[in-house]
């Protein structure tokens, strides 16, 4: 069975949940698998550090939660270094490279930065930080298809934003293949 | 009948127990609901008050659970479909309400989302601990259907269910929900009005002078009055006869309450719902419900996985409890194994009806997450050497 | 509201069809040559003397602001319109676009500025704009119009601020469309609580 347990974290506010929600909504809605996703809840989700977890899967999803966690996807240095222990030994972090930062010899050998914020604000929009980071993860772990990813995306965001919130998404997609040394 | 089209959202989606549930109130018909919001259950009254005045309803914010539990009573002797949506420490609140909606046989739908109690308890974490507060909480003797979803799709589907249930038997249903289940997202497939089957109000056909409100039909249920069409209703918390006016007295009393409990009792047919999975030749049998249901597939995997014959059933339906069914399961298997998250609840249950066929174990968790399949594996793999079964070990599979 | 593709064709109220592009540095001469032809009463309330062709060479790499796109409208290989949305590349007003019409009088009252302004618009709300401003002479009814039909409002009238070629004062209405409503809804998405209303 093939099942892949995802963590999406960061400060309340960065759209961290919605970043899990797309994620998750690609993969149910547009790629037919199944899907399930779970936020961090209560109010500490409000300002402070937030997260969500979604599990993909290609059978039923019985138990919900991360058990063994395949990619990481850290918007702050405390997400970041919070979840990072939960990390199986050969999992991918994907980060936002400004504001995440390792200790010396610290950064695990499969972490991939993007500057997300910064990406976001040069597209006119820093709240799209958390689509550029959906475009990121699907570029490089292909968990999610493109199509899929990019349906999830205009479905999900509000009407009026759906250019942008494509054009966050294309630059972190292009970026991550990029890195991974993938077509874009 | 068919739902009516006004207010279905047909089509796929990816939304969280909570806001399923709410779709599948509105889809049931529901058009008044009285709450008094409470995490985990808040995101129900959030959309309904948005969504329901697209299609002529009302939502209610009251003063709090009590108000919410007799506003609904109200509104569905003025002819709504009525539903209130609480947590743990709101529900103890509703308790005098819920045995005054058994007695004067009102349809209603409540929605439980358990959170960690006693108390204000563990308000953002889940639990299965209301299990026995919704069966006997309030005074007096009564029976109450409650039915258990495991995903967001069965919040949806077993809300209609609840309704459905509700106006054809007339009395409390719940729908026990967690926390997990009320805000795990997952896809939610709506379908078309036309393929949801709706259980309309139970009207009278009687004429004004020939209708005597509480007279049960062949199933033990009285049909209802349509308020300001000229019928005469008295309708009361008291012990009352047929046509609702107070009647204290033993032959009365024992007349209704026998009536209140049989209406259940002797139609559970039509309502118990268990989902048996490769039970027929097991030797182990997992009896779960709810969300602890999904993590008892995924330990009953690995049991499988080690040559253990095991069975998973699947109580949809905890009120009224399937006792005929668990019996029979119990006969065959030689044990039964319960996990659920409380320190055990339903499992006196199982026991009652094992009735020492099968030796009953609990797998118990005082709430705040879900079991670890690992913990429920134990218990099984303990099952098995107290029944003598050999298996393999984890070593030997790999 | 999604970013229009272009090129695209366009027919008009009066049957016209025209093929709408994003402007290119190659447009130089062919934009001059609009701007030439354009009326004198009509090029009096452009900002420049776009009869100099260095100043349309200026026009062509604004770099004085931050232009987030500029069309021209194209018929039978003329241009006939052109059109931009352009902000400040610092400070206060950055999130305000400045939006500027200009057609040749042939196919003006056609909906030719309609449809160029929606989609330099929906331009703008992408490139995280939240209030679209556009200026016109309070002489010009039928751009009134078409601003308030297009969910502008007026926000200000300058009283006896322009002057026409004979010199007579006129009010200049300053409209405004503020498109920050649209981000709101994103805001509240990414607020990270209980963000799944499709409601």
């Amino acid at each position: 069975m093939s099942r892949s347990e995802i963590r999406v974290g960061g400060l309340g506010g960065q759209g961290v949940i919605l970043c899990g929600t797309i994620i998750g909504k690609a993969a149910s809605i547009y790629d037919h698998k199944h899907s399930g996703m779970i936020q961090s809840f209560g109010p500490e989700a409000r300002g402070s550090s937030c997260s969500a977890q979604v599990i993909l899967s290609d059978e039923v999803i019985g138990y919900p939660y991360v058990r063994n966690l395949d990619v990481l996807v850290a918007m702050s240095n405390d997400a970041c270094h919070k979840f990072l222990p939960e990390l199986k030994k050969d999992g991918v972090l994907l980060y936002e490279e400004e504001l995440v930062s390792f200790p010396e010899g610290t950064r695990p050998a499969k972490a991939w930065g993007i500057p997300a914020t910064r990406f976001a604000e040069e597209l006119g929009r820093k709240l799209v930080l958390n689509i550029v980071m959906v475009g990121f993860f699907a570029g490089v772990t292909g968990l999610v298809s493109r199509q899929a990813a990019e349906a999830a995306v205009r479905d999900s965001v509000p009407a009026g934003t759906e250019g942008l919130n494509l054009k966050a998404f294309a630059r972190g997609y292009e970026y991550g293949r990029e890195l991974v040394g993938g077509a874009a | 009948m068919k739902a009516s089209p006004e207010g279905v959202l047909t089509g796929v989606h990816f939304m969280d127990g909570d806001h399923a549930a709410c779709e599948g109130a509105i889809a049931a018909g529901c058009r008044f609901v009285a709450g008094y919001p409470i995490t985990p259950s808040t995101e129900v009254v959030e959309r309904f008050s948005v969504r329901i005045p697209t299609v002529g309803g009302m939502f209610i914010q009251m003063e709090d659970e009590i108000a919410s539990s007799i506003a609904i009573q109200g509104a569905a002797w003025g002819g709504a479909k009525v539903m209130t949506v609480t947590s743990g420490p709101g529900l103890s609140l509703m308790m005098e309400h819920i045995g005054l909606a058994v007695m004067a046989e009102v349809p209603c739908v409540i929605v439980d989302v358990q959170r960690g109690g006693p108390s204000t308890g563990l308000p953002t974490l889940p639990a299965q601990a209301d299990m026995m507060q919704v069966k006997w909480g309030s005074h007096g003797d009564y029976q109450i259907i409650a039915l258990s979803p495991n995903s967001p799709q069965e919040c949806f589907d077993l809300m209609i269910r609840a309704f459905n249930l509700s106006e054809t038997w007339r009395c409390p249903v719940f729908m026990m929900m967690d926390e997990v289940v009320g805000h795990m997202v997952e896809r939610v497939e709506i379908p078309p009005a036309d393929q949801i089957e709706i259980v309309p109000r139970r009207w009278t056909t009687k004429k004004p002078s020939e209708y005597r409100a509480f007279e049960p039909g062949p199933d033990m249920v009285p049909d209802m009055a349509k308020a300001g069409d000229g019928y005469k209703l008295h309708i009361t918390g008291l012990t009352h006869d047929e046509r609702g006016y107070p009647a204290m007295n033993v032959p009365a009393q024992n007349r209704l309450v026998r009536r209140l409990s049989d209406k259940i009792l002797k139609n559970r047919d039509k309502i118990v719902d268990v989902r048996e999975d490769g039970c027929e030749d097991a030797d182990i049998i997992v009896v779960s419900y709810g969300i602890t249901s999904r993590v008892a597939g995924a330990a009953v995997e690995m049991a499988r996985g080690l040559g253990l014959k095991v069975g998973s059933a699947r109580m949809v339906v905890c009120w009224p409890f399937p006792d005929v069914e668990i019996a029979r399961l119990s006969r065959k298997a030689k044990a039964i194994v319960v996990p659920e998250l409380n320190l055990g609840q339903m499992v006196g249950e199982v026991e009652r009806a094992a009735c020492g066929d099968a030796r009953v174990y609990l797998v118990d968790h005082a709430g705040g997450s879900v079991h670890e399949p690992e913990r429920i594996l134990e218990t099984i793999l303990q099952a098995a050497r107290d029944a003598g079964l050999g298996f393999k070990t984890e070593a030997e599979r790999s | 509201m999604e970013s229009v593709k272009l090129p695209a064709k366009f027919a008009l109220k009066n049957g016209v069809e025209v093929l709408v592009r994003d402007m290119v540095r190659a447009d130089e001469p062919a934009v001059f040559e609009f701007f030439r032809l354009l009326p004198l009463e009509d090029r009096h309330f452009l900002r420049n003397d776009v009869t100099d062709p260095i100043r349309v060479h200026n026009f062509m790499i604004d770099d004085t602001h931050d232009r987030v796109r500029a069309v021209v409208a194209e018929l039978d290989g003329r241009i006939v319109a052109s059109a931009e949305i352009d902000r400040n590349h610092f400070g206060s007003m950055t999130h305000i676009g400045q939006l500027r019409v200009i057609i040749a009088r042939e196919l003006q009252h056609q909906g030719l500025g309609t449809i160029l302004s929606r989609l330099l618009i929906a331009d703008g709300v992408n490139a995280g704009i939240e209030k679209v401003l556009a200026e016109t002479s309070t002489e010009n009814k039928a751009a009134m119009l078409a601003l308030e039909k297009m969910r502008f409002r007026k926000e200000a009238t300058l009283k006896l601020h322009v002057k026409d070629l004979a010199g007579r004062k006129h009010d200049l209405a300053v409209y405004s469309y503020d498109v920050s409503h649209i981000w709101d809804k994103m805001e509240a998405l990414v607020a990270d609580y209980s963000p799944m209303r499709e409601y």
